[in-house]
């Protein structure tokens, strides 16, 4: 079931509103059972929002899952955390506002704070991959992507701020778009990078996730980096011609077999299609990771500081001797990944080792920006895989969290450099699929979803 | 190729970072830690010197409103998220 066959059903008026509530809230009960993909079911809220609605949207009644960092008032949000089990939020995000009158299923399990590629940190448990129980579905958004590849909901909305929309929804065989900075309003966002994150879109198939984008797309006076362009309606994917597609030449130690296989077909497709191919060969892509390992710790231990036990976090029983005391109860609760991002950025923000580190990361990160726009001079697109490899083990990486570091390696850069960049699912390798990511020039979605659109319709499925 | 960060170097980050250590986790923590930090040093062969030390990602600056009369946040915000309120204020436990 796709968005655009569910809005017919409801118009033609062969499923009623009440049937879609019924059905959807039914599946996930069971099937979260198995899956853990929601952390709540939002039925009390959803049967009461939806309560003498009528069809305004092409999103109205429309089943679809909130990543847990993101507040809907009359909702717990718990970022994934235990630190947050008990959080009301006080009110409702931007994009989730924007979405109108659809059904809210649940909210989406996740990495807690966002923090991983799995969905393993989560203080709730993890989130099983839907396409293989034994594997991981990605994160962070996991329950998210976990929800919509088992079909109990058509759309998700998520965060991301090093691939946590793109590898989740290539891992669970989807489409991931992370739209550029600054398009869609972070307000209501539980902040991690500030300078790296966006709401991200989670669905089956590309048209669908243009008839998303053009709901949550927009300025908002709530966030400051926010930008005003002119509204566009993505579901009109332009014609595109004389279309040039860098092709990024990448190490290809640590790229599993499968990746490299169906990173070549999907090439042959392109070559196919009549598209001029370029080879890109980075000067300083390769540090992409390094570098946001850097400066997303640094912004996260300073966003993480509110967690201070008095605005928010436990809330410690008193008797201290110090107010430091205090603040250290207050955070003991926070999983083991958000207790080592935040020293992380503490080590590299603290003095002498500030200019080496998070000084020496932002010139690079301008080097890397750079080095895009002048590429894209010469070419309309960029293509990668968007993972290293296929999904892989429950278990298998927790341990060595540089490891699950080194998953996000051909996501990290889009965020660094605010381009919006999408995966759609590629080859398919017994029932997991791996990747394709493609880039586009800031703001020129439009054009994005054009050209995944016609890649879609090509690709072996 | 990488090494674990020292003892003492561990706790004094995570009494900046206003964290408990738990005994049974130092050394995992020195282990990835250690991992992590020397994988980022990779950025240090880079030159840089032309570059500018301050980052947009949009090339955006100063975003401001008109300086007009505008009502503040609404204080009945829900405060249900705080254990003990008073008027428009927080209780807190007192500290001594």
């Amino acid at each position: 079931m796709s968005i655009s066959s569910l809005v017919k059903d409801l118009r033609d008026k062969r499923i009623s509103s009440e049937e879609i509530l019924d059905t959807y809230f039914k599946k996930a009960y069971i099937e979260n059972k198995e899956l853990n993909c929601f952390i709540s079911i939002s039925e009390e809220y959803t049967r009461k929002k939806l309560a003498n609605s009528k069809i305004e949207s092409e999103l109205s009644f429309i089943p679809g899952v909130i990543k847990d960092n993101i507040n809907v008032k009359g909702t717990i949000s718990t970022a994934g955390s235990k630190v947050l089990e008990n959080y009301r939020s006080p009110y409702t995000a931007t994009v989730v506002k924007n979405l109108g009158n659809f059904a809210l299923i649940g909210k989406g399990n996740m990495d807690s704070f966002a923090f991983g590629s799995s969905t393993e940190n989560s203080g709730f448990g993890v989130t099983k991959n839907p396409l293989d129980k034994n594997k991981v579905p990605g994160g962070s958004s996991g329950g998210v992507a976990a929800a919509v590849a088992s079909d109990l909901v058509l759309f998700g909305i998520g965060t991301d701020t090093g691939g946590s929309v793109r590898q989740p929804a290539a891992f669970c065989g989807l489409v991931g778009l992370k739209p550029t900075y600054g398009l869609c309003s972070r307000f209501g966002l539980i902040a991690m990078g500030s300078s790296f994150d966006v709401p991200g879109i989670i669905t089956k198939n590309v048209t669908d996730c243009s008839i998303v984008l053009n709901s949550i797309a927009g300025f908002d006076s709530n966030d400051s980096t926010s930008i005003k362009v002119a509204k566009k309606d993505y579901t009109k994917f332009p014609k595109l011609d004389n279309v040039k597609v860098g092709v990024m030449k990448f190490p290809q130690d640590g790229v599993s077999r499968e990746v490299l296989d169906s990173f070549d077909s999907s090439i042959d497709t392109l070559k196919k299609m009549n598209v001029e191919l370029i080879d890109i060969d980075f000067k300083y892509i390769n540090y992409s990771l390094a570098v946001y390992y850097i400066l997303v710790p640094a912004e996260i231990s300073s966003n993480m500081s509110r967690y201070d036990g008095i605005r928010f976090g436990d809330h410690p029983k008193g008797g201290y001797s110090s107010i430091s005391d205090f603040y250290k109860d207050a955070r003991d609760k926070f999983e083991d990944e958000v207790k080592r991002r935040i020293m992380i950025g503490t080590y590299t923000l603290s003095q002498g080792y500030f200019d080496a580190y998070y000084n020496k990361a932002t010139q690079v990160r301008n080097l890397i920006k750079m080095e895009f726009s002048d590429v894209f001079k010469d070419i309309d697109f960029l293509i990668s895989p968007t993972t290293p490899t296929l999904p892989f083990d429950i278990g298998k990486k927790i341990n060595d969290p540089l490891e699950m570091y080194l998953s996000d390696i051909f996501t990290v850069t889009a965020n660094l450099i605010g381009y919006p960049a999408i995966s759609i699912p590629n080859k398919k390798f017994g029932n997991l699929y791996s990747g394709l990511q493609i880039f586009g020039r800031p703001f020129e979605e439009d054009r994005l979803l054009s050209l995944s659109y016609l890649i879609e319709s090509k690709l072996w499925r | 190729m990488s090494k674990k960060i020292s003892e003492e170097e561990l706790s004094k980050i995570a009494n900046l970072s206003k964290l408990k250590l738990d005994s049974s986790k130092i050394d995992e923590f020195s282990q990835s830690l250690g991992d992590i930090l020397s994988y980022i040093s990779s950025i240090e062969d880079i030159d840089v010197s032309e570059i500018d030390k301050f980052f947009q990602v949009n090339d955006s600056s100063n975003i401001l409103r008109e300086d007009e009369e505008k009502k503040s946040s609404d204080f009945s915000l829900d405060t249900s998220n705080f254990i003990d309120t008073k008027d428009k204020y927080i209780k807190v436990k007192k500290i001594l």
